[in-house]
């Protein structure tokens, strides 16, 4: 059980954010959080991060009170891909990556071969070590966000914290990402949460998602529970439709507008 | 190519390479000039002119240059870290003039040497902390704004500095020209050990922490995520930072562009990983201003016989155009 969240409030300057969620996540599975634009989702995910402390209630990680572990053995059990990837310095794209082994070394500790390997293979795993020498400020936005992922899994957390990872990512890597997730989860054990707004790739991907709506936890459960049309209708206030593919079963959702 | 003790044995070279080009400048400022210096008697003869012009006249102004080149490249390599741009640099922000107030203000005073660089100090640490709060909104450093209120931070304190020369005796009101302008005039080596303790002791900090450096660089809310607890690294910059632009300032007085061009420079060459970057800086940085200071004292030397440029016009020569090649070379994205 990695997260469970107690009554958790967060306000900021006096205005609730995010009022009264009670969840708990079990362990290896992918959840999705679902959501109109400026419904909490990333005020959630830096919860779950420890960079937001919550104004009442509790969050527990992995049965102790989240704001107890010390930022750095925190950050070798969460990561996190961030929405907004810009780096303002000049680094090499394998220097970003490295600097997901921080949790892991002392003050003024070189990086040893051995987590150059763990940068490596993370690179390979989400297609960026084909430009691993590049200044990460010459890169596209997707290609950007292909390089934090790598770095978020070369700290080698046990969860992993994903703010809209398909946002800048063609249809290919997109598709690329789906399969790296659900791999993750399989052969690594990964929890991993993340911030979705295409209902497709979260009815894919996801054993469970969590809809947020109006400060508040609307929904939780399985995609194929939650994600119908009334509910939808209700969380996102336009009409979705549902189609079922015949042969696979899988559903599509399409808005109409 | 890509095996990491690799990087750390380039590391060795790079500073090793970089201490030689500092023992290279060093040598010709020490031998090179409008007397042509013999060793040997400025060595053993104690009574003898060379003796004096070594030893009291280019040794303690390449020492000096050293110091300043030193703190001064590495302060702004920690600005830039700090401020989270890379061109981030104490002298356009307004921190060196806060520094200078300082001193200026102590000197004014007729305080010890001490207490002027202590001054020095903490106007600096304030006023950096005060930039840092008025240009700062919700988490973000725009740089607009921070550029805009460096601008007005200059502005006040050098009309400060002006009411209080106003009120000080000839000799004072020379000492804060000096401090106004730049320079390298010759010093006693005591304050250059004054300022040396303050320098090294912000670098020795900064330099334990460099790894965290990086971290910083990646902006708060990454830094926070790989492990950083940035509320208080960001206090031990602030105050590394402090110490060495407001005793290099207390000593040198407004040398500018160096903080910027310098780390720009070595970032360039040899990246951005802060355990290489900002002894490099500070080394090159060192080599640079000795250069720099040497050859404001012989430039002129031919035509006159009494000018020499302080060294901060210099910098300023150099710098100013650096930085609009910076904004403007095509391939810049707006350097801020």
């Amino acid at each position: 059980m990695p997260f469970e969240f107690d009554q958790v409030d967060f306000h900021y300057e006096e205005k609730d954010i995010l009022v009264d969620l009670s969840f708990s996540l079990p362990s290896n599975e992918i959840v999705g959080i679902l959501g109109p634009n400026g419904c909490g989702k990333t005020t959630l995910l830096k919860l779950m991060a420890g960079v937001l402390k919550p104004s009442r209630g509790n969050i527990l990680l992995k049965g102790k009170a989240l704001h107890s572990y010390p930022r750095k053995s925190l950050a070798r059990i969460v990561s996190v891909l961030p929405q907004d990837t810009w780096v303002d310095f000049p680094f090499t794209a394998l220097e970003v990556v490295l600097m997901g082994r921080a949790p892991y070394l002392r003050n003024f500790q070189w990086e040893t071969q051995g987590d150059l390997d763990i940068a490596r293979a993370n690179m390979e795993l989400s297609d960026c070590w084909n430009f691993a020498h590049q200044d990460i400020r010459q890169l596209s936005g997707g290609e950007r966000e292909r390089v934090l992922l790598a770095r978020a899994l070369t700290q080698e957390p046990e969860v992993l914290l994903l703010d809209e990872p398909t946002t800048h990512l063609d249809l290919k890597h997109q598709a690329e990402t789906h399969h790296l997730l659900e791999k993750l989860r399989r052969e690594k054990g990964l929890t991993i949460l993340t911030v979705l707004h295409d209902l497709n790739f979260a009815s894919r991907i996801c054993q469970r998602v969590l809809l947020l709506h109006d400060k508040k936890l609307l929904a939780a459960g399985s995609p194929q529970e939650v994600l119908q049309p009334p509910m939808l209708q209700k969380l996102y206030g336009v009409e979705v439709k549902v189609l079922r593919d015949p042969t696979h079963g899988e559903s599509f959702f399409l808005s109409a507008f | 190519m890509n095996s990491l003790p690799t990087k750390a044995r380039r590391f060795w070279r790079v500073l090793l390479g970089l201490g030689l080009v500092l023992l290279v400048a060093s040598t010709i400022a020490l031998w090179a000039g409008s007397h042509s210096l013999n060793w040997h008697t400025a060595w053993t003869d104690p009574a003898s002119p060379d003796h004096d012009i070594l030893f009291y006249s280019r040794l303690p102004r390449v020492l000096l240059g050293i110091l300043v080149g030193f703190g001064l490249s590495s302060g702004g390599v920690a600005f830039q870290s700090l401020l989270r741009n890379p061109l981030a640099d104490p002298y356009i922000l307004g921190v060196s003039g806060g520094a200078a107030l300082g001193s200026v203000i102590a000197v004014s005073l007729g305080l010890h040497f001490t207490w002027v660089s202590s001054l020095a100090f903490l106007t600096s640490l304030a006023t950096l902390l005060l930039i840092y709060w008025v240009a700062q909104s919700k988490g973000r450093l725009p740089v607009p704004s921070l550029l805009l209120t460096g601008v007005i931070f200059n502005a006040f304190s050098f009309a400060l500095i002006m009411f209080v020369n106003s009120l000080v005796s000839f000799e004072q009101a020379h000492r804060i020209w000096y401090l106004m302008v730049g320079s390298l005039e010759a010093e006693s080596y005591g304050r250059i050990a004054v300022v040396a303790a303050f320098v090294l002791t912000g670098f020795s900090i900064l330099w334990l922490c460099a790894g965290k450096m990086n971290l910083m660089a990646m902006g708060d809310e990454s830094a926070s995520y790989l492990g950083l607890n940035v509320e208080k690294f960001r206090k031990i910059i602030f105050f590394a930072a402090s110490l060495m632009i407001g005793a290099t300032v207390s000593l040198s007085g407004l040398i500018g562009f160096v903080g910027l061009f310098i780390p720009h420079m070595v970032r360039l060459k040899f990246g951005s990983d802060h355990r290489l970057l900002l002894p490099a800086s500070a080394l090159f940085g060192a080599s640079f201003l000795v250069l720099a200071d040497w050859l404001g004292r012989n430039l002129m030397s031919g035509v006159t016989y009494q000018t020499q440029l302080p060294v901060g016009v210099i910098t300023a020569l150099i710098g100013g155009p650096f930085f609009v090649f910076l904004i403007k070379r095509p391939s810049s994205r707006g350097v801020w």
